[in-house]
């Protein structure tokens, strides 16, 4: 019992890692908490739909033009809204400003695709895998897989090659990374946009095991934030951990307390341990003394 | 010339005094849609007013701040549910608010910018989740009913008209009093600088914790006469973040810290709410992150900036003409 | 805490930030109305040491005493409130506010007492500015003052909290010779004639040797050397920390 439940909260969690990693990249590196990022996951979710329905493409394979239209969108949002913003204000502006943008991305899905709750029936369902003594449906795997080689692929591109090295420097020293010639600026905006890549692949593979709707943009912000919180931001890793975490306490909660305090669990955990543990669960500090 | 006017004590309290009478007598010659219109203005202007204690005034931004709308409006509802007479229930409801202000508020509070900000949101999504599963207390996802007053319609929307007029009033008087006082000084001392004021010996926890709890008493107490004057209420409704997000984009709209910016913003977004949007339902939201990104954009200081600078500008070419 | 007239006493006071020791095991007494001066190279650790001193920081060991009580773990605020008050080497004005305004907040918090009302603070705000010369600037916005501006604020400020302790964190910084003459000779009238003990931190040497009662100097967290000027000015070890081992030695086998 305690094995399956387990097993059930690392699946949840690899998915909540991978969505958990983008909106880490988009607050730790270009500094900003995007309240757009349920917005941008659930459309991430819808293209695979269409796709799926209107064009019969494989929805697994359609994690890619997702990926692909939210870059673009997300690194559009960063050059003409966000930056701007950025440079004339505060960071509550800048805040309000995510927040404008998630209501004009929620009025578009509602208009095109209304309220209604989809969900991807795949090949795959129906199939299940033995692990143990536990029942694993194959679809919950082949979407951990993904998940994790996505977040590795990530990982690679940021310490391994160029433009991934310059985000880097971009965030941890601006002024020296201007100096040695970095587009500090179209860094930030790349990075969103990565950002915003990463988090229409989670909603794309989410579209795969559960329904989703508009309605649930909130609520993934909020699970985001949780995770950010206890991971720490703009690491890769961090988001692992406090993803996992996020998974394994809320698939315990959800046997032990009920389904519909799913949500309630993790902000409580998240106000707990911003209040307990001021450093994050990895030594982030989220406020001075 | 208008400026002048404006700094003119005696026309000042004349003025105000006409539109307070103004208000007063409204009711009377206006149909019930009206009523109801002005009643929603104000009771979004007092909840863009206690927001604005946070914002402007402390540099603080509680988006979950509508945790104390809907934690007002639930127990002055289960309260009068049990017999116990509005007044004595609107009063548990604003002290259930400041008993989470400061059993929650104090460890908050020590978090800073977006931890605030998205620590109160946390706080209300849970207590709104308790609201929502304790069936048993809150009706759960049923939702809530009031008792209903015994009388004619018109009487009661002037009744709850009357009402949510004179919270917002008190909700000024209170940040006028602020404003001038000792204590005001140390609210805006740390938003200036947080580390300057505990140099200068402001006990910064107690501060920021007692300026939160009259920003939630005030908020709960419009909670409370909202959940009456409504006569049902459910957690989607009362918990909505919308409400918080948009009283803070009043406050932007109008002026964060300022006493009348919190006030001409929810006016002008009401009213722009119900003339244009209800017009366009189907676009509603995305015409509100419209309407806030164009804010952002052109008048970022907030209206009663910029009038202030366009008033400056005329008397200064106005002198200019007249030399 | 033995003798009645010690106003401040630091006992081994430390503190670590990972492996660095900024302040270590660093003792000292200043008594109720001296005017003591604490120098040493950059990141000797002073600014560290004012902060411990004031709560800003909590400490990896040892303890405070002022006036006799224990003040090791009390918070920044309550620090001010018992009549210690300090300036900010990196100066920390009340955006948004006045000048007026910032040294107003200053004379309504500050050592408790009777709190004043508004215009008694303004008063008090006013004869504050009167002294650092910055009463004709008391309507502008801190965003609108100089460097030097700036510390002239900061020491209105905290003069305006009716300190029994002033600990004065580099206010001479960017003055002009003659500024600092001035600067000087208020600092000797606020500790002779207004009778407030003084601990202040300084660069500028001369202006330290020539106020200074005593001189405490800290080097690499620790302290060095402590007496008169006349025997800090000849101390080889504080010669050493200032002008390097080099030189020291360039100097002995210059004869
Ligand atoms: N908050 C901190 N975290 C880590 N190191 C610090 C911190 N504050 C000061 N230091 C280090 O402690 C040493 C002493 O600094 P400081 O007290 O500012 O020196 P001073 O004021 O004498 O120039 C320096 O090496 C500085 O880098
Ligand atoms: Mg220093």
């Amino acid at each position: 019992m305690i094995f399956e439940i387990a097993l059930n909260g690392l699946m949840l969690g690899g998915l909540y890692t991978l969505m958990g990693a983008g909106f880490s990249l988009q607050w730790g590196i270009s500094g900003i908490i995007n309240l757009a990022y349920g917005g941008m996951t659930v459309l991430g979710a819808f293209v695979a739909f269409s796709l799926f329905r209107l064009v019969s493409v494989q929805p697994l394979v359609s994690c890619i033009p997702a990926a692909i239209i939210m870059f673009s969108l997300g690194w559009a949002i960063y050059k003409f809204f966000l930056r701007p913003t950025i440079r004339r204000g505060t960071f509550f502006v800048t805040l309000i400003m995510t927040f404008a943008i998630e209501l004009v991305l929620e009025n578009f899905m509602l208009y095109v695709w209304a309220s209604d709750y989809r969900i991807i029936t795949s090949p795959y369902s129906g199939i299940s895998v033995q692990i143990l003594h536990a029942e694993v449906p194959l679809i919950k795997l082949i979407m951990f897989a993904i998940s994790i080689a996505c977040v590795y692929l990530v990982h690679l591109f940021m310490s391994k090659t160029k433009p991934g090295k310059a985000i880097q420097a971009s965030a941890l020293n601006p002024q020296g990374a201007r100096v040695v010639g970095i587009d500090v600026e179209k860094m930030y905006a790349i990075n969103f946009g990565i950002g915003a890549a990463i988090g229409a692949v989670a909603g794309a593979l989410m579209s795969n095991i559960t329904s989703f709707s508009v309605v649930l943009t909130g609520s993934l912000v909020g699970k985001v934030f949780v995770i950010a919180v206890l991971g720490g931001l703009g690491n890769i890793w961090g988001a692992a951990l406090g993803g996992i975490t996020l998974g394994l306490v809320e698939s315990y909660g959800t046997i032990t307390i009920g389904s519909e305090y799913n949500e309630a669990i993790g902000l409580v955990v998240m106000v707990l341990v911003l209040v307990l543990r001021p450093r994050g669960l990895i030594g982030r500090k989220y406020w001075d003394v | 010339m208008l400026r002048q006017l404006f700094e003119n004590k005696k026309i000042r309290i004349i003025g105000i005094s006409a539109i307070v009478l103004f208000l007063m007598g409204i009711p009377w010659l206006i149909t019930g849609y009206w009523v109801r219109l002005l009643t929603s203005i104000f009771m979004y202007a007092t909840l863009s007013k206690a927001i604005d204690l946070m914002i402007g005034y402390l540099g603080y931004v509680p988006f979950g701040n509508v945790v104390f709308f809907g934690l007002g409006a639930y127990t002055t509802g289960i309260a009068m549910s049990h017999g116990i007479p509005f007044p004595l229930a609107m009063v548990m409801g604003a002290l259930i608010s400041i008993m989470v202000c400061i059993f929650i508020g104090v460890p908050v509070l020590r978090l800073r910018g977006h931890y605030f900000a998205v620590a109160t949101v946390g706080l209300n999504g849970a207590i709104m989740a308790i609201a929502l599963n304790a069936t048993a207390l809150t009706g759960g996802a049923m939702g809530l009913t009031f008792p209903v007053l015994p009388a004619p319609p018109e009487i009661i929307y002037r009744y709850f008209y009357y009402m949510m007029f004179a919270l917002m009033v008190a909700a000024i008087i209170v940040s006028i009093i602020i404003v001038k006082s000792r204590f005001g000084y140390a609210v805006r001392s740390i938003k200036a600088n947080e580390e300057a004021a505990r140099a200068l010996g402001i006990n910064t926890t107690v501060t920021k914790t007692a300026i939160w709890i009259i920003s939630a008493i005030i908020t709960s107490i419009a909670g409370a006469i909202y959940g009456f004057w409504m006569s049902y209420i459910s957690t989607m409704d009362v918990f909505n973040i919308m409400i918080g997000v948009t009283c803070i984009l009043m406050t932007l709209l109008g002026g964060a810290g300022t006493i009348i910016g919190p006030i001409l913003g929810a006016l002008i977004f009401q009213f722009l709410s119900e003339m244009v949007w209800s017009q366009f339902l189907e676009f509603h939201l995305g015409i509100l992150g419209v309407i806030t990104i164009l804010v952002i954009f052109f008048i970022p200081g907030g209206l009663v900036a910029s009038l202030k600078e366009s008033f400056t500008r005329a008397k200064v070419q106005h002198k200019e003409a007249g030399s | 805490m033995k003798e009645n007239n010690a106003e401040l006493v630091v006992k081994t006071l430390s503190k670590h930030f990972g492996a660095l020791r900024a302040v270590d095991e660093v003792s000292f007494e200043v008594k109720r109305g001296e005017l003591v001066g604490l120098i040493g190279p950059n990141g000797a650790g002073k600014t560290t040491l004012l902060n411990l001193i004031t709560g800003f920081l909590s400490k990896t060991k040892g303890e405070v005493f002022f006036q006799e009580r224990d003040i090791t773990s009390t918070t920044p605020d309550r620090v001010a409130k018992i009549g210690i008050a300090r300036t900010f080497q990196i100066t920390k004005p009340l955006v948004g506010m006045t000048v007026e305004e910032n040294v107003m907040a200053g004379a309504l918090f500050g050592r408790a007492g009777r709190p004043r009302s508004i215009e008694e603070a303004r008063k008090k705000a006013r004869e504050c500015l009167e002294l650092t010369g910055m009463l004709d600037k008391k309507d502008l916005s801190v965003g609108q003052l100089t460097i030097p501006d700036m510390k002239r604020l900061e020491l209105s400020r905290a003069m305006a909290t009716d300190p029994h302790l002033l600990l004065l964190d580099e206010v001479m910084a960017g003055l002009r010779p003659t500024e600092i003459d001035e600067a000087l000779s208020l600092i000797k009238k606020l500790n002779e004639t207004m009778n407030i003990t003084i601990i202040f931190i300084e660069h500028v040497m001369r202006a330290v040797m020539s106020i200074s009662q005593r001189i405490i100097v800290l080097d690499h967290g620790k302290k060095i050397a402590e007496g008169s000027p006349e025997d800090i000015a000849r101390n080889p070890l504080v010669i050493e920390a200032y002008l390097g081992k080099k030189y020291m030695e360039r100097r002995k086998s210059n004869g």
